[in-house]
């Protein structure tokens, strides 16, 4: 066979077997994530926005991401004294999470990541990636519903652990990100 | 797959690799031209030692004389080598600027440096085997 001809056939072979990522559902599920974190993030701050301590914003952004391209979000603004955080989305397409979500402030960042509601730490994940038969059938592509995902505080490495999201975590989250 | 891409996007992903990449070219930088450093010290030492009556020789046994084994790689040797085999000039010339770029390296890397010219791998490679081709060594009895 030509070198050609065999050059054709391994690109036939391929996209035969083409992975069709659904972009479109990774996105949507992704949007809709943002927006819930967002939702819990306001109402942690509640007390402290109606005591004129903070003030909570939002502007436009966007993700350009593979397989599903550029498409619309929004960035969180926390503003307090002169001080100004932003926590925006990072994308779906992220390392062993299903969505990512970064805090930036003088001081540092904090990330949260969309993980399996029962994940404490990456092992967890990697295991449930490898096919654990504990887990229940899911239709996602990826084993786990969107209902039975949390965003986690991520520690950062080398021993990352997920930390439940209520509003003690996200305070502590917040310190660590202004400066004194 | 390590926990310490847990979070990473691709382009972070691809981001760090070349990093890793750029260190490691950056390290092989410096062990080669740490390994022709070497070469000629051991070269420097086995003719004074052994007091070689050639030009070179003779030349370098003055430096010795008054440097001993404090005589600078730059300053001294690789000048006794350029003054007394011209045909070398070339070689030890490039190899003397990728010098500053391993002093660079070596050293926190923590100033603008002065160079040349940009050096990788490849061009040090290049830099560092022509000097093996090029220089008549005298291989050292003693060896690491």
């Amino acid at each position: 066979m030509s070198n050609f001809k065999e050059l054709e056939e391994f690109l036939r072979r391929q996209k035969d077997t083409e992975q069709k990522v659904n972009g479109d559902l990774q996105k949507e599920n992704f949007i809709h994530a943002t927006a819930a974190f967002y939702s819990r993030v306001q109402d942690f701050l509640i007390p402290l926005v109606d005591e004129g301590l903070l003030a909570v914003d939002f502007v436009n952004s966007s993700i350009t991401a593979d397989y599903v391209g550029t498409y619309d979000m929004r960035t969180m603004l926390i503003k307090s004294g002169n001080q100004r955080v932003t926590i925006f989305p990072v994308g779906s397409a992220v390392i062993g999470a299903y969505g990512r979500i970064d805090m930036r402030g003088d001081n540092g960042r904090v990330t949260f990541l969309w993980v399996p509601r029962s994940a404490d730490r990456p092992r967890a994940i990697l295991t449930m990636a490898a096919g654990d038969q504990r887990l229940p059938q899911s239709p996602s592509p990826k084993g786990v519903p969107p209902a039975e995902r949390a965003w986690k505080i991520a520690t950062p490495p080398p021993d990352i652990r997920f930390i439940d999201l209520n509003p003690e975590s996200f305070s502590d989250a917040l310190m660590s990100v202004l400066h004194e | 797959m390590p926990d310490a891409f847990i979070g990473y996007s691709h382009p972070e992903l691809a981001a760090h690799f070349d990093k890793q990449g750029e260190e490691l070219n950056r390290t092989m930088c410096l062990n080669l031209i740490a390994a022709v450093e070497a070469r000629f010290h051991k070269d420097y030492l086995e003719r004074v030692y052994n007091r070689k009556k050639d030009p070179l020789s003779r030349r370098l046994r003055n430096v010795y004389a008054e440097h001993g084994h404090r005589a600078s790689l730059d300053e001294h040797i690789l000048e006794a080598w350029k003054e007394v085999d011209p045909r070398t000039k070339s070689a030890v010339g490039e190899f003397k600027g990728a010098l500053k770029f391993q002093h660079w390296l070596a050293h926190g890397r923590y100033w603008v440096p002065k160079l040349a010219r940009a050096y990788d791998f490849f061009s040090v490679f290049t830099i560092c085997e022509a000097v093996e081709s090029r220089i008549n060594f005298i291989d050292a009895i003693y060896s690491a």
